[in-house]
């Protein structure tokens, strides 16, 4: 019964803009520009789509569904996850093709491993505090959005801010060897995604059963 | 609940800050329809979404028959304004195993639906015809309708009372309706419960509904009397011309 809630997500509930903002990571291809950027834009998605979600009454439509509003809360947290993983996927080939004709970002750094593991940590912090906070009430996006944006900037800021550490410019590198000395980063970082969707999940349930609509 | 029937709702409370809905009583049998009448803030919409899930009571219970296929319209409630009533009914029917595609198209061709039209090219009547036509296409054994017909000309009314008419004369399936329009209980209900400020103030079949509040108003066996008479025999506030600041 899952799989209809996701469906109906992008089909009914999406906000038009989702499927512009699915392409913003091959911002990457940009040869001076901080990469982060493409990160909030994963975060700023999901907050329209609510915002869109409260002008089309679809929270009511669906809390009328079957599941109820276990059933909302199942699509939103579906939606926001595989619109990141996929806008996340869609950036690797543009990284790719990037680092064939520049390795250098002065703008920041390198879209790497350390670049999508550490933006997939930010993601899974943003999504668990954005999404449980705003089932607690299922109206109110502003604060939610404010603390998990915050918390996701001060990680992001962290993994801008490590390459100029002494001793660990490898982290910013595109090179083959340093890109295997980043790959706990990026094991880290899709544990905390996977973890957050089923955190996120569960709390966001637990918290919006106890919402009258 | 009984065997006898669809819907028991027993002792139901609701607090909120500004007001309660308080031990909330009633029972709905198989093949007939109840009409819930109360004036505005009197807790029918409360009681209707604690029955559907949206509000969970403070006390009391709900047995509902096939509540995994209930099937709820809140009237006036726009849904989805941008997108054409064919792609709605395209991701809606996925949720109901038991979709009656056939059943859905007879109801776009009674209430003259173009389902290629956008939600917000149609008027509120069309709009609320709409999502009869969907609620009623799923063979749920309770629809539950908040204001069904608020908005909605004499003739459009008219068709949508034979359409619930319908849709119980199986005697599997019942309907809970909440209204203003006296005219809609006085045609269509076979039970009606009167919600007065949070309560139950009475709940029986019309006749007897009637009859009771003859007995109320000390009024004779014969005497005419309707529902809005009732309502405002009830409800009504004579004003104070002096309290009206000039």
């Amino acid at each position: 019964m899952t799989l209809p809630y996701l469906r109906k997500e992008y089909l009914l509930a999406a906000h038009p803009t989702t499927w512009f903002f699915i392409w913003l990571g091959a911002l990457v291809l940009v040869p001076a520009y901080p990469y982060s950027v493409v990160f909030f834009f994963a975060m700023l998605a999901p907050s329209l789509d609510l915002v869109y979600a409260k002008q089309t009454n679809d929270i009511l439509y669906t809390a009328l569904l079957p599941a109820g509003k276990a059933g909302v809360v199942r699509g939103k947290v579906l939606y926001t996850f595989t619109f990141q993983t996929a806008m996340l996927l869609l950036t690797i080939p543009w990284a790719l093709l990037r680092t064939l004709y520049i390795q250098t970002n002065h703008a920041g750094i390198n879209a790497n491993m350390t670049y999508f593991g550490l933006g997939l940590l930010a993601l899974a912090v943003f999504d668990y505090l954005f999404l449980t906070g705003f089932f607690k009430t299922g109206t109110k996006i502003g604060w939610p959005y404010f603390w998990g944006t915050l918390a996701a900037l001060i990680l992001l800021g962290v993994m801008e801010t490590l390459p100029h550490l002494p001793g660990l410019s490898w982290v910013n590198s595109v090179q083959p060897a340093a890109l295997l000395h980043q790959l706990p980063f990026l094991v880290v970082g899709l544990i905390a995604f996977i973890i957050s969707f089923f955190w996120t999940l569960r709390i966001s349930i637990r918290n919006f059963k106890r919402v009258d609509l | 609940m009984t065997n006898d029937s669809l819907l028991a709702v027993s002792h139901l409370t609701k607090h909120y800050p500004q007001f309660t809905l308080q031990d909330v009583s009633f029972t709905i049998a198989p093949g007939t329809i109840m009409g819930m009448i109360g004036v505005n803030g009197a807790g029918k919409s409360t009681t209707l979404k604690s029955i559907a899930g949206l509000v969970n009571p403070t006390s009391g219970t709900i047995q509902l028959a096939g509540a995994e296929n209930l099937a709820v319209m809140l009237g006036e409630t726009v849904y989805y304004p941008e997108k054409k009533l064919a792609a709605i009914t395209k991701t809606t029917r996925q949720f109901y195993s038991q979709w009656d595609e056939d059943q859905y198209r007879y109801y776009l061709r009674f209430f003259n639906l173009d389902d290629q039209k956008k939600v917000k090219e149609l008027s509120t009547g069309m709009q609320i015809k709409y999502q009869l036509a969907v609620t009623m296409s799923h063979h749920a054994s309770m629809l539950i309708l908040d204001e069904p017909t608020s908005g909605i000309d004499p003739v459009s009314r008219d068709a949508i009372r034979q359409v619930f008419r319908h849709y119980v004369a199986d005697g599997r399936h019942s309907i809970l309706f909440s209204t203003h329009i006296t005219t809609d209980l006085a045609a269509i209900a076979d039970t009606i419960t009167y919600i007065h400020a949070g309560t139950v103030l009475y709940s029986a079949a019309k006749a007897d509904f009637i009859d009771h509040f003859r007995r109320e108003f000390s009024l004779g066996v014969d005497a005419p009397l309707n529902f809005d008479d009732i309502m405002i025999k009830i409800e009504r506030k004579d004003s104070d011309d002096s309290a009206i600041p000039a």
